[in-house]
Order: C-alpha cells, then structure tokens, then sequence
C-alpha cells in the first residue's frame, strides 16, 4: 500500500512539473514520467493490459512526439534558461518523500483496500506482458523511438544541405 | 527468445543505429544499408522456399512472408540506387530512416495483431514524412507536411477503430479475432468498427478522396524516396492492412453478397481508378502523372481487396508485387531523366530516346506492364482482378475497369510520344545517360516484370495457390 501511496503522489507532482516546467523539453521527459508511472500503478492494480498500452502509447510514441515537438519550437531560443528552482529539487524531494512512505506507509493502508478485490489475470508482472505477450510492441517502440530521433535529427539538426 | 518473424525488424533497427554514427563518412552508411537490406532479402527467399509445402504454410503467413519479399526487393533496390543518387551531406541519417522505414513496414507485414500493426505504421509514418522533407526544400516539405496531416487523423481513426474492437471482443490479434467473430452471430457492431479501421487504411493508401498528399509527395520527394513511398510504402501501411480488414469483413459476412462494407470499399476503389486514370490525362509532369497512375493501380488491388474471392485476392496480392515492380522502375525511371536534363516536365524536352535509350526502353516495359498488356505481369494481374469481378456478376465494374486500362495505355503513350519517343528537341542535345549504378535497378525490375510475365505458372503455384488456399 506505501507502494501504491508513493505512486500517486508522484505521480501527482511530476503532473505539477510537467505544467509548470519552463523547458519543453522537461515538460516532455515529466510527462513521459507521468506515464511510466501510471503504467506502474496500473500493472500493481491487475491491469496489465492497460499498463502495457500505457506504456506503449503514452511513455514512448507520445514522448517522442513532444520531444520532437519541443526541439523544433525551442531551437535557438534563450527564453526558458532560467527554471523555478524549486523543480531543480524535484528528484531529491521524491526520494526523501518514498523513504517516509516506505517507513510509514502502513498508516494509510485503509485508502487502498479495495484494490485487493479486483480479479488477477494469470500473467501480472511487466515482464510476462512485455517479454511474453508484447515483444514485437516493444520492438515497435524501439523503432519509434530511433525514427523520432532521426526525424528530429534530420530536421533541425546541424549540416543541413544547402 | 526472439521469433523469427522478428529478425527482419530488428536487423535493419540495429544498422540504422549504426548508419546514423557514420554521418561523416561518404560511402559507409551506403555500404551498411545495401549490405543489410541484400542480405535481409536473401534471408526472406530463402526461409520462404523452405517453408514451402509444410502444412502450416498458407493463408496470412504466406501472405506476410511475401509481403516481406516484396519489402526488401523494392528496399534492396531504392537504396542501391540512392547510394548513387543521394547528394546529401548527412548519408549516415538518410540511411539510417531508410533502413528504420524498412524495419518498420517488415513490422507491418509480421504483425499478427491490430495493436502491433498500429505501432509499426507510426514507425513508417514518422520515416515517410522525415524523408519526403529530408532536403528541406520548400516544396518537399509542404508535401510532407500535407502528408503529415492526413496520416495522423488516419492514425487516430486507426486508434480508435482499435480502441472499439478490443472493447466489443476482448482481443485484437487476427487468430482470436477470427475465433470471436466465427462464436458470434450478430456481426453488426463489427461491420461498422471494420468500416471505420478500413476508412483509415483508404487514406494511408491514397486512395481517392483521400488523395490530396500523394501528387504533392511524390512529384516533391526525391526519386528514390518516391519510388519507395509509391512502390511499396502506401501498399504496405494502406493496402495490405486493408486486404487483413477485408478478409475479416468476408468472414463477418460470409462473401461478398451480404457485405455492405465491402461493397462500399470496391466502389471507393473504383472510383480511384476511374479518378487516377482521367487526372494522369492532364498531367504535365512525369512524376505527378506517375502519382496519379499509382491512385489509379491502387484503386484495382482496393477493388479486389474488398471483393474478397480467392481469384480476386489472388490477383489483389500479384497487382501489390507488380504494382511495387513497375510503379519503382518508373520513378526510377523519372529521377534519371531529372538528373540528366534538370527537369521532369513532359512538354519541355521530346526524343530522349536518342540519348538515353536504356531509361526509355524500360520505362517503356513498365508502362506497358502499368496498363496490363501481355506478356507483362500486369496482364496477369488485371487479368484476374476483373475476371474475378465478371465471375461475382459485377460486370459494370469489370468493364469499367477494363476501360480504365485502356486509359492508362493512353496516357502512357502520350507521355512516351511527348518525352521518349518523339522528334529530338534541341535542348537535348548535350545531355547523357547516367551509369550503371542508375540503370542498374532498372534493369533487374524490367527483368522482373518480363520473366513474372512469361513464367507465370510458376507464380501462382508457390506464391499465390497457397495463399488462396485458406480462403477456398
């Protein structure tokens, strides 16, 4: 249940960073934290199939579109050098948050029973949909990825022909 | 352990990864990319051959293992002549979205799911538009981006499409999607989830009214970008996908009688063909008439798709090889004559047959395969689209597709008179074949064509009969 806690509420603050992030490119890399996150939470609440696709879709083709996205309108401008400092100590945060719930976690056990109730399929863990299930999605995200880094590469990278 | 099936993504995913460090070496991405892509095809004939005759070997699997051949034929080809063609600066990048767009469509064809087939036809999306605008020129990129808005509300009708199958069966693979469907009696509610999935696959492949990117891509890609997009790309994201729907929309309804939806698709695709044939009259460019030949062609496989008997799939799957055959040789053909006179516009230059005779004899070959003369495969292939229209009692369809080759022989001719074969126009007169590394691609085609032509029987019985075989 700490587990479960601790999930949420960063998932919940990555959320806040990915809207108030001033680099694009941070929104993006927040969101696609926002993702695995939830994909986490979904796989930990026996619905492995939503969590692949989750992961699938939203952690690696939407990431690689918004990171494309952000590369293209944040290409040579100085406006977002300057960040809220307060994000600089978001990962520091998130860990001193996830040793308490861990320590303490027992005490909001109450929020999280019924989860318990909910049917279990008979593959549940990440690497049983990934590896057993899903192996040519993930090779498919692979490429995603690769195509997106070319493609964002090709268009506003350095040495274009004349 | 890694299926076999996916060792033809994951090869060229691997040397794409490598191409792309090679940015700053001349020749090496182009070596990688021709070596890979050779070697992936010699894999494909190979295991195709060998798998042939065993009893598991028919229907889909056929049809993806030849699909795959199709893929690295025509892959094989485009980037053997873009190692001569390409003028870029940045070869290693060029490559390496040529080897993940190849990557990417075997994805397509080795799916077994509609999830997977979604993800891989983002993969070959993403590379399209990357590569259709890879030299930034205004015009490539206003085609790409063109391209670019069509394919994504097609891909989110295709996610959404995918989002009510898995919502109406609990599945989205092919096998337990065939199993529900033949549990079920009330097939209405997947007519139309199929409807909207076949929707999208008629806008990746250009079919007309969907068509609006495809003159704009192809006349503004280089050549063997769209020999590629023209030769294999739209019939891999559009048309094959759409023969895996129409197959499943056949076993909804048990045939074509009692198949709305496939009544509708075939008359979208002969209204492609109809509408391609007729535009291709009034082109002045070369490639923009081969954009518009390719709406047309793709209108046959679309019709035959839809109609779903084995002859007409059958001839639905050969037009796919011949259409990717001939369609390539002749962008092939156009960057040629672009590179050789700096133009593709037909009124502008006649007579090039008198100084590039090895480009005009075979654009001559494609043309006459493109409008279905014996003894080209194109014969063959027509010639089973529209008798397997006549013998399902659509003979308005099979004549006005007959009428319609008529056409495509007629602008063809036209176009033959006015740039090849005419009276030698003066501004000609300094102008030279390119070598071998140009022509070379379009030799094997012509070859291809001919000898799918005359060796015809031999075709059908390792390619075509077994895969028929699970529909009969």
């Amino acid at each position: 249940m700490s587990l479960h806690l601790f999930l949420v509420i960063s998932m919940i603050l990555c959320s806040l960073a990915a809207v108030m992030a001033k680099r694009t490119i941070h929104a993006a890399i927040f969101l696609a934290l926002v993702s695995i996150i939830l994909a986490t939470i979904m796989f930990t609440a026996q619905a492995p199939w939503a969590g692949a696709v989750e992961l699938s879709v939203c952690a690696g083709l939407i990431t690689v579109l918004f990171a494309s996205t952000a590369s293209m309108i944040g290409r040579g401008e100085s406006y977002a050098k300057r960040e809220s400092k307060i994000f600089r100590f978001l990962p520091l945060g998130l860990i001193i948050f996830g040793v308490i719930i861990l320590c303490c976690g027992d005490f909001f056990e109450p929020l999280f029973a019924n989860t318990h109730n909910a049917a279990a399929p008979s593959l549940t863990t990440v690497g049983d949909i990934i590896w057993k299930l899903r192996t040519p999605d993930l090779i498919g995200q692979l490429c995603i990825f690769v195509a997106g880094v070319l493609t964002v590469r090709t268009m506003l990278g350095e040495g274009k022909d004349e | 352990m890694i299926a076999p099936e996916n060792i033809f993504v994951i090869i060229p995913l691997a040397a794409a990864i490598v191409c792309a460090f090679l940015n700053k070496k001349k020749s090496a991405p182009a070596i990688l990319a021709n070596a890979v892509i050779a070697a992936c095809l010699l894999f494909c004939v190979i295991s195709f051959f060998e798998r042939l005759g065993d009893d598991w070997f028919y229907g889909e699997v056929v049809l993806s293992s030849f699909m795959l051949i199709i893929i690295y034929l025509i892959a094989a080809a485009v980037a053997f002549f873009a190692a001569f063609a390409a003028t870029t600066k940045r070869r290693g990048s060029y490559f390496a979205i040529m080897l993940v767009i190849t990557a990417g469509m075997a994805g397509v064809v080795c799916a077994k799911d509609f999830f997977t087939l979604y993800v891989y036809i983002e993969v070959v999306s993403v590379c399209s538009y990357a590569l259709i605008s890879f030299y930034n020129r205004p015009k490539s990129t206003e085609g790409a981006m063109r391209y670019f808005y069509l394919s994504s509300i097609a891909s989110a009708i295709l996610l959404f499409s995918i989002s009510m199958l898995f919502m109406h069966t609990g599945a989205t693979s092919y096998d337990a999607l065939v199993q529900k469907i033949l549990a079920q009696n009330d097939g209405a509610a997947l007519n139309i989830i199929l409807a909207v999935m076949a929707l999208a696959f008629m806008i990746k492949s250009g079919l007309f009214p969907f068509h609006s990117w495809t003159p704009d891509a192809y006349e503004s890609a280089t050549s063997p970008v769209s020999a590629l997009l023209a030769g294999i790309v739209t019939k891999v994201v559009g048309t094959y996908a759409l023969v895996v729907v129409c197959m499943l929309l056949s076993i909804i309804n048990f045939g074509i009688e009692n198949n709305p939806i496939g009544r509708a698709v075939m008359w979208f695709g002969l209204a492609s063909i109809i509408f391609g044939a007729l535009n291709a009259q009034e082109q002045k460019d070369f490639k923009r008439m081969l954009a518009y030949s390719s709406i047309s062609q793709m209108g046959y496989i679309t019709i035959a798709a839809a109609l779903a008997t084995p002859l007409a799939m059958a001839g639905a799957v050969f037009h796919m090889f011949n259409h990717a055959a001939f369609k390539s040789l002749l962008f092939f053909c156009a960057g040629n004559v672009k590179r050789a006179t700096g133009s593709t516009e037909i009124d502008s230059m006649s007579g090039l047959q008198t100084k590039m005779p090895h480009t005009a004899w075979t654009a001559t070959i494609a043309m006459l395969s493109t409008a279905g003369l014996p003894p080209f495969s194109g014969f063959w292939s027509k010639f089973f689209i529209i008798a397997a229209l006549w013998q399902a009692g659509f003979y308005g369809m099979a004549s006005a597709a007959l009428f319609a080759s008529v056409l495509t022989l007629a602008y063809f001719l036209k176009l033959q008179r006015g740039m090849f074969f005419g009276k030698p126009s003066e501004n000609i007169s300094d102008i030279e074949e390119k070598n071998f590394g140009f022509l070379t691609p379009c030799f094997v085609f012509s070859f291809i064509i001919i000898a799918a032509g005359l060796y015809f029987p031999f075709i059908y019985d390792n390619f075509l009969s077994p895969f028929i075989r699970v529909l009969q």
